[in-house]
């Protein structure tokens, strides 16, 4: 699934520990194993436009990731796993948990 | 790589005709192509297709299941380029998101689809971020 979210609460999308947060919370909530520690690393901080965080998490289903554009507070989420889960929820969280406005998503079934 | 290096993200918008987005993600399944499940050529491969996309890497990890199947990824400055293997159906699905004007993801793909070599291919395009 691939979920784009506009206009992400600043403060949230611009924290580790909320992002960290995260991860554990949707692998928890969509019922996917979270396997070693997630990646997550910080670019652009010397940049006005084009700085934020990106995360890779491996899961024993496959793996999550994302990708934050903070000027524009969009947040890139996209989770694959051959273990089918409730995209709904995963969406109504996701859209809640960075108080995103806006969203896109696309379910791509392989 | 450097890991104190920083590093600037790639523009955010690209301009493809009338239309305005953040970057270009490939969804792509390569079936009975060359199986390879050792970490450190997986590493090399990746490192390869996000230089051929012209992409900088910042982090990579793989790790190989037991008894078979292989994930890496290499967390770019643009993005990501992941793979993720099930070897026991000759099957491997590989992600490539890129942003930017400058970052090319069909080189990172035309790069992959010659070192595994598969025989049947499917490509989605995803144009992420596109303004409402």
């Amino acid at each position: 699934m691939i979920l784009d979210l506009y206009n992400c609460d600043p403060k949230i999308i611009r924290s580790k520990k909320k992002i960290l947060e995260y991860i554990d919370k949707i692998c928890d909530l969509i019922k996917i194993k979270k396997y070693g520690k997630a990646m997550i690393k910080r670019f652009g901080e010397t940049s006005s436009w084009g700085k934020g965080y990106s995360f890779f998490q491996f899961i024993t289903e496959s793996s999550i990731s994302g990708h934050f554009l903070e000027p524009e507070n969009i947040a890139y989420l996209n989770i694959f796993s051959y273990k089918p889960f409730n995209e709904k929820i995963a969406v109504d969280f996701s859209q809640k948990f960075f108080k995103a406005k806006k969203f896109k998503k696309q379910v791509i079934f392989h | 790589m450097d890991k104190n290096k920083k590093s600037k993200r790639s523009s955010f918008e690209i301009k493809n005709k009338k239309i305005k987005f953040a970057g270009v993600h490939l969804i792509a399944e390569f079936w009975d192509g060359e199986i390879i499940e050792d970490s450190k050529k997986i590493e090399k491969i990746l490192i390869g297709a996000a230089k051929a996309a012209k992409n900088t890497p910042l982090k990579i990890a793989v790790h190989k299941f037991n008894p078979q199947g292989i994930t890496g990824v290499v967390l770019l400055a643009e993005s990501h380029i992941s793979l993720h293997s099930w070897p026991e159906f000759n099957y491997l699905a590989v992600d490539i998101f890129t942003c930017g004007e400058n970052t090319f993801p069909y080189k990172a793909l035309g790069y992959l689809k010659k070192k595994f070599k598969p025989k049947k291919i499917e490509v989605k395009e995803i144009k992420r971020g596109k303004s409402f």
